[in-house]
């Protein structure tokens, strides 16, 4: 039996600094969820929006504060959370992203603690202006392997979305 | 020695050393847009405190959340402070975390595991 997802939050704009920290507040405040959920939950949505500002081929905002655009939406499921962000990226990019996400599921937790700690001590990636640690961050902290969408359109750019299930309440902590 | 004392902002968490001889990174969180032009300031600081100073120093960190470019940063003023501490220095450092959030726990352990100098994890009371 399938409950209609309900929608928790939607931006669709450019992630400022400021829309990133008032999304951010809303998503701490949802109720129902374990303090190490909203965490998950906070940081997964964190570094979409911030790959968002910084990689959308759109970018939106007034004169001088321009960020990339997109979409951020948070829903809820059957006791399970899925964010969904798109933006636009061009086509070796979308090839790019998801090549790494069919790479990521191939690993169990102890492969990504491994990678993120070796991705950590590494020189950035060439063409990344972050880290390069964020990809690795959402798969360890989703509850299911990461996917995505990629719908290519008539401009020749693809409208990528990650898709990021998360569980609402976090598993019981392993004593160590 | 300068002092130093940054106010904590929505994506920034104070920074602030105090006579001590603690420095300290809490009262917040870190999630900068741009995580060099918040840490290299703070990176030059301890470069020429740890240069100019030669006592013992504590270094706590106390954050509600960090985003993967901010760990990053952390890992590179980790590993300063851990060259000083291989040279003979004398540091501590404690990583304090809530409790109910595991992956804060697990983030302390991680960085913890790259390091020789002291370094300890603190579960904050509730």
């Amino acid at each position: 039996m399938s409950v209609p997802a309900s929608i928790l939050l939607r931006h669709n704009g450019p992630f400022t600094s400021e829309v990133i920290v008032a999304c951010g507040r809303e998503l701490r405040a949802l109720p129902d969820l374990s303090e190490d959920a909203r965490h998950r939950l906070f940081a997964t949505f964190v570094e979409l929006a911030q790959n968002i500002a910084r990689y959308s081929v759109e970018r939106a905002g007034p004169p001088g504060g321009e960020r990339g655009a997109g979409e951020v939406t948070v829903s809820a499921a059957e006791g399970r959370l899925l964010v969904a962000a798109s933006n636009l990226v061009s086509p070796a990019a979308a090839a790019a992203l998801a090549d790494q996400i069919a790479a990521l599921k191939e690993l169990d937790a102890a492969a990504l603690r491994v990678l993120h700690r070796d991705r950590r001590r590494a020189p950035p990636p060439p063409g990344s202006l972050g880290a390069g640690l964020g990809l690795i961050e959402m798969a360890r902290n989703a509850s299911a392997p990461l996917a995505h969408n990629a719908e290519p359109r008539a401009d020749g750019l693809i409208r990528f979305t990650f898709l990021v299930p998360l569980a609402s309440v976090s598993a019981v902590s392993k004593p160590t | 020695m300068n002092s130093l004392d940054i106010p904590a902002t929505d994506t920034t968490p104070r920074v602030h050393h105090n006579p001590s001889a603690r420095l300290l990174l809490r009262e917040g969180e870190s999630y900068p847009e741009d995580v060099v032009a918040f840490y290299a300031p703070v990176v030059a600081w301890l470069r020429a405190h740890l240069a100019a100073e030669p006592g013992p120093l504590t270094v706590q960190f106390a954050l509600r959340y960090l985003n993967t470019s901010s760990s990053k940063a952390l890992l590179d003023l980790l590993l300063l402070l851990d060259d000083h501490h291989r040279g003979g220095g004398t540091v501590n450092v404690e990583w304090l975390y809530d409790p109910s959030v595991e992956v804060m726990r697990e983030a302390g352990e991680e960085f913890g595991e790259d390091l020789s100098m002291p370094y300890r994890l603190v579960a904050l009371a509730n």
